[in-house]
């Protein structure tokens, strides 16, 4: 008993001293930063086999980083010193131009079963002076590109702790005027997202319109406008083989994937009438989900597949409403600012929408807001069509109509807009892939 | 400061009121000045296309006449974002309703545009309703609907390239075709 | 006064009478617009193209508007010529007629403007003197305000006095508990050691004891073994008598040899008397050493007790003479610590804006929070940043950490004397709404 109280007593002693003895710490609370890309240097790289392999890596890198919006790289003439590895790495430099971040790399040649080049590459945080990461890869010269990709990658999801779309693929529509027949012809290309090794999937005689990715990537449905009507096809990007799903009497279009990739939403025209419908790829079902005397169409889904929005001018004005994916759906609208807003689709958060918008000045991409319920026009462009997300939501895709036809590849917040080159013919439509391998 | 505020809220109803009583006042006037405009755009439209004809180097003696045969135009013109079938678009439509009505083995085609704003699969519903409501105007001027068939192009196929509002305006149309057209 | 009241009531009542009058008329021709922009309404919806507005360009409008306006002006002219003459002598009639109107209207409007006039002058001089009142008692509440916050002042450094007096005397408890606390265990200390030299002293006393007791044996064994002489010499005794009855014949031989051996036994008598008093001897000896040992015991005791409170005396002044440093030096730190609070927090803003003009946010950070931990050498520098409570996103810290690094040197108090209290301090980052 007196052992305890003597414990006692020295427990009370020690803690009347550190109470003493502490000081409340000095907080000073930072909440409002700034809003712009993060300053990286990214040093072109080094090594025996530069020049062979990855002469523009560091351009690669650099074009894919910035198109995000989240980062600023600083240009090579301000770099003063020019490292490869880490013992070149004077943190100074970096700290003197105000670089956040250095990627430096090298390249070598080795004999190697799977390549002959080894890529080493590292990431500085300069004002830390420590090593962020630190990779290598082995791989062939035609690897190049994918190689300056996922090194652009792992810089992207190391430092904003998420992924990026630097490694998908966009398809997109053309139409050569004065094709090899002499009449006008219609082309469906895959490329790199940023545009680059475009491939022909499908030459038509026909306007093809609304390529849509499956969300395994391995197909892509788009229709085909005849004369006697749109038609719908799917086709198998590896092979080319397609096939016609049997869709109603009219014009048949606009079709999108259900995120598990067993239906199809459409639109049916007949008549003076558009109406949303889905195609079940599993029984050849067909289901309609809006019954509207006037124009509904551009159906997308929800990304857990319960919900479909879609464009419909019964307000007078196209806007963008909403139904659950099911026969004869209520319908709500969504959408409320703005002379008009189209071709809606979801984020891949589901959060947000990117939609085609008339505030006034054109038709201009839109992001709309479920939350705040509003919508921030973030291209500068006024004749926009075919908005896409990228998979992760990190870019943003459209195509410019007008006198100049192009891509733009957009940041979220529409402060960095780039042009993507386009194979060949004018530019209509495009899609971004939804599950990059 | 309550007071007034009510006073500035009487002073602006009472401005609201003369506003009221001067509108329906109006009213007359303004549907009269309303058809009017409406004849005077189409007017506008169909010079703008003999203009591009002009450029294009096609048919000048069209430009001479003053008055125009309404079969000679194979094609009705749409405000943006609109299918509605203006009264000089009815009467080009009535005109060639005369001569099928005359020839009843002749077959009609009709196929709707827009221009290149808005979006794609918006613009080809917006092509069909166009042609849908041309039809009907046949229809009414008594060509039998078996004789007619609609489709749309949407902004696929257009008349004329060029952004800018005359291009569009000769793009946002129905063209009409049957064997009887000159 | 009363005919004023009147008068005011009258105004009131006629005033109230025309808003009445005024509200109807509105109330009328509000729902006649109403009515008709109904059937304005009904007009636009019946008509079957209702685009056709949307449709006019408003240039073609403007033309068309003024085409009209161009022919009404020219038959209006016609007309005016055919009547110019006619409306010219009407018009003059009418004038002369309206003048004359008009100048009655004005003088009856004069009179009531006069009228209005006197009445404004009256309301005016009581508006005066009704504001002169309140002024005079605003004045009245403002001293009494000022009074009463005085009062309150007066009251609230009373509080704080009192308050700081609790808190002096708290701290005096304080002092006053711990050294308690401090002799309470001391005297604890002292009680355990007592009990170790008392059981210390029982063991010795338990020692003396058995010695004693061995002793007491001894002399026990001593007293046995005369016993048994006795005894013995009494059977020999016996034995002689025997042999002398048995050897009667000898016995005048042997009387003599009897006379010897009584002698003897005499002797033997007296040696052992002598032994017995020897032995008391002994043990009235031993007796008086223990006596003496016991005294020399107690004294060396007493000896030990003054040294030990003398050692006690001195420990305490010790740990009193510490516990006031410690108080003072307490105390000089509380105050360098609330100098060290009040000059950081003037430089708060600066490093606030030096370190948000070097962050940059992530846009989807929004409920993301941090706490990063800053070392700083005197001048400012960023020496160490450490994340001391993670936002769960490695990329929002780093962010954080970056722009300190970035922000460095921060700008602080130059007082060298209290860098100790800002030598460490924290930055809480949250992530805002996009």
């Amino acid at each position: 008993m007196r052992k305890i109280i003597s414990i006692l007593a020295v427990i009370a002693a020690g803690a009347l001293t550190s109470v003493n003895l502490a000081f409340a710490v000095f907080t000073i609370e930072i909440d409002e930063g700034v809003v712009r890309g993060i300053p990286i240097a990214i040093v072109p790289f080094g090594g025996d086999a530069a020049d062979q392999f990855l002469r523009s890596a560091d351009r690669i890198i650099s074009d894919d980083l910035t198109r995000t919006g989240r980062f600023d790289p600083i240009g090579e003439d301000q770099h003063l010193s020019k490292p490869t590895s880490a013992e070149e790495i004077r943190f100074v430099d970096w700290q003197l131009i105000k670089a956040d971040y250095v990627l430096i790399g090298r390249v070598e040649s080795v004999e190697d079963r799977v390549g002959n080049f080894r890529i080493i590459t590292r990431l500085y945080d300069s004002f830390e002076q420590k090593q962020v990461f630190g990779v290598q890869f082995i791989a062939t010269a035609d690897q190049m590109r994918v190689i300056a990709h996922r090194i652009a990658n792992a810089v992207f999801e190391n430092i904003t702790g998420q992924k990026s779309s630097f490694e998908s693929r966009i398809v997109y529509t053309t139409t050569i005027p004065n094709g090899a027949s002499g009449a006008a012809e219609h082309v469906l290309y895959v490329a790199d997202y940023d545009g680059f090794g475009p491939q022909v999937v499908l030459r038509s005689e026909y306007p093809i319109l609304s390529p849509s990715w499956s969300p395994d990537s391995t197909q892509i449905a788009y229709s085909e406008l005849r004369s006697s009507g749109a038609r719908i096809y799917i086709q198998t990007v590896a092979t080319g083989e397609r096939f016609e799903i049997d869709t109603p009497q009219g014009h048949n279009s606009a079709p999108s994937w259900s995120p598990d990739g067993q239906r199809l939403a459409f639109a049916n025209l007949t008549g003076g009438n558009s109406d949303v419908y889905i195609y079940s790829l599993k029984d050849n079902k067909i289901t309609r989900v809006t019954n509207h005397r006037l124009i509904d169409t551009e159906p997308s889904w929800s990304p857990d597949g319960k919900h479909i929005v879609f464009t419909s001018n019964r307000g007078k004005d196209p806007q963008i409403y909403q139904a659950l994916a099911r026969r004869d759906a209520a319908t709500k609208r969504v959408t409320l600012d703005g002379r008009s807003n189209t071709a809606a689709q979801y984020s891949p958060s589901g959060d947000r929408m990117v939609v085609i918008t008339d505030q006034g000045r054109g038709s201009q991409v839109g992001i709309f807001d479920f939350k705040s319920r509003g919508i921030q026009v973030i291209s500068s462009t006024t004749l926009d069509d075919s908005a896409k997300f990228s998979p992760h939501g990190d870019m943003l895709i459209h195509v410019v109509e007008g006198k100049d036809r192009y891509i733009k590849i957009l940041s979220p917040d529409g402060r960095v807009q780039t042009r993507i080159p386009v194979a060949d013919g004018l530019v209509k439509q495009v899609d971004w892939e939804k599950s990059p391998q | 400061m309550l007071a007034s505020g009510r006073l500035f809220g009487v002073i602006i109803f009472l401005m609201f009121i003369l506003v009221g009583c001067s509108k329906p006042m109006d009213g007359d006037s303004s549907d009269a000045s309303a058809d009017a405009p409406d004849t005077e755009a189409s007017d506008s439209a169909g010079a703008e296309e003999d203009s591009v004809l002009v450029e294009m180097g096609l048919d000048e003696s069209a430009d001479e006449s003053d008055e125009m045969n309404p079969l000679d135009q194979g094609a009705v013109y749409f405000d943006y974002d609109e299918a509605t079938v203006s009264e000089q678009a009815q009467e080009i439509i009535r005109a060639h309703a005369e001569v099928l009505v005359q020839n009843p083995g002749v077959t009609l085609h009709l196929a709707g545009h827009a221009d290149e704003r808005g979006t794609r699969e918006y613009n080809l519903a917006l092509g069909n309703e166009r042609a849908t409501s041309v039809s009907s105007f046949f229809q009414q001027f008594g060509v039998d609907s078996s004789r007619i068939t609609a489709v749309s192009f949407g902004e696929e196929v257009p008349a004329v390239m060029g952004a800018d509002e005359e291009s569009w305006a000769l793009n946002r149309r129905v063209e009409i075709t049957h064997d009887l057209m000159q | 006064m009363v005919n004023r009241k009147k008068s005011r009531k009258f105004v009131g009542r006629s005033v109230t009478l025309a808003l009445l009058v005024h509200a109807a008329i509105i109330f009328v021709v509000g729902v006649s617009i109403i009515f008709r922009q109904e059937i304005m309404h009904e007009t636009v919806d019946s008509d079957v193209t209702p685009v056709n507005a949307h449709a006019v360009d408003e240039a073609e409008v403007i033309a068309e508007i003024e085409r009209m306006q161009l022919a009404e002006e020219r038959e209006r002219a016609e007309r005016i010529a055919q009547q110019e003459q006619l409306e010219l002598a009407l018009k003059q009639q009418k004038e002369a007629e309206r003048l004359a109107r008009e100048e009655q209207q004005r003088l009856a409007a004069m009179e009531e403007q006069r009228l209005e006039q006197e009445e404004a002058l009256r309301q005016m001089e009581e508006q005066k003197r009704q504001a002169q009142a309140e002024i005079e008692a605003a004045e009245q509440q403002r001293l009494e305000e000022q009074q009463r916050i005085a009062e309150a002042e007066a009251e609230r450094l009373r509080q704080a006095e009192e308050l700081r007096q609790i808190e002096e005397q708290k701290e005096l408890a304080q002092a006053e508990f711990e050294a308690t606390e401090q002799k309470r265990l001391a005297e604890l200390r002292q009680a355990e050691e007592a009990e170790a030299r008392r059981l210390l002293e029982e063991q010795e006393l338990q020692a003396l004891e058995d010695q004693k007791r061995q002793a007491q044996a001894e002399i026990e064994a001593v007293q046995q073994q005369r016993d048994e002489q006795q005894h013995q010499s009494e059977i020999e005794k016996q034995k002689l008598d025997e042999e002398i009855e048995a050897k009667r014949q000898v016995a005048l031989e042997l009387a003599k040899r009897e006379q010897l051996e009584e002698a003897e036994q005499q002797q033997e008598l007296e040696r052992q008397q002598e032994l017995e008093r020897q032995r008391l001897a002994a043990e009235q000896e031993q007796r008086e050493f223990e006596e003496r040992a016991q005294q020399a015991r107690l004294k060396k005791q007493q000896e030990q007790l003054a040294r030990e409170e003398l050692l006690r005396q001195q420990e305490e002044e010790l740990l009193r003479k510490q516990e006031e440093e410690r108080l003072q030096e307490q105390l000089r730190r509380e105050r360098l610590e609330q100098r060290a609070r009040s000059e950081f927090s003037r430089y708060i803003p600066q490093i606030k804006r030096k370190v948000e003009d070097a962050w940059i946010e992530s846009p989807n950070s929004e409920g993301l929070f941090a706490v990063l931990e800053v070392e700083i050498n005197p001048v400012g520098e960023v020496q160490a940043v450490t994340v001391f409570s993670s936002s769960g996103s490695l990329a929002f810290d780093r962010s954080g950490t970056i722009a300190v690094r970035k922000a460095s040197p921060l700008p602080i108090p130059k007082d060298r004397e209290l860098f100790q209290y800002f030598k460490r301090f924290r930055f809480e980052f949250s992530g805002a709404p996009q």
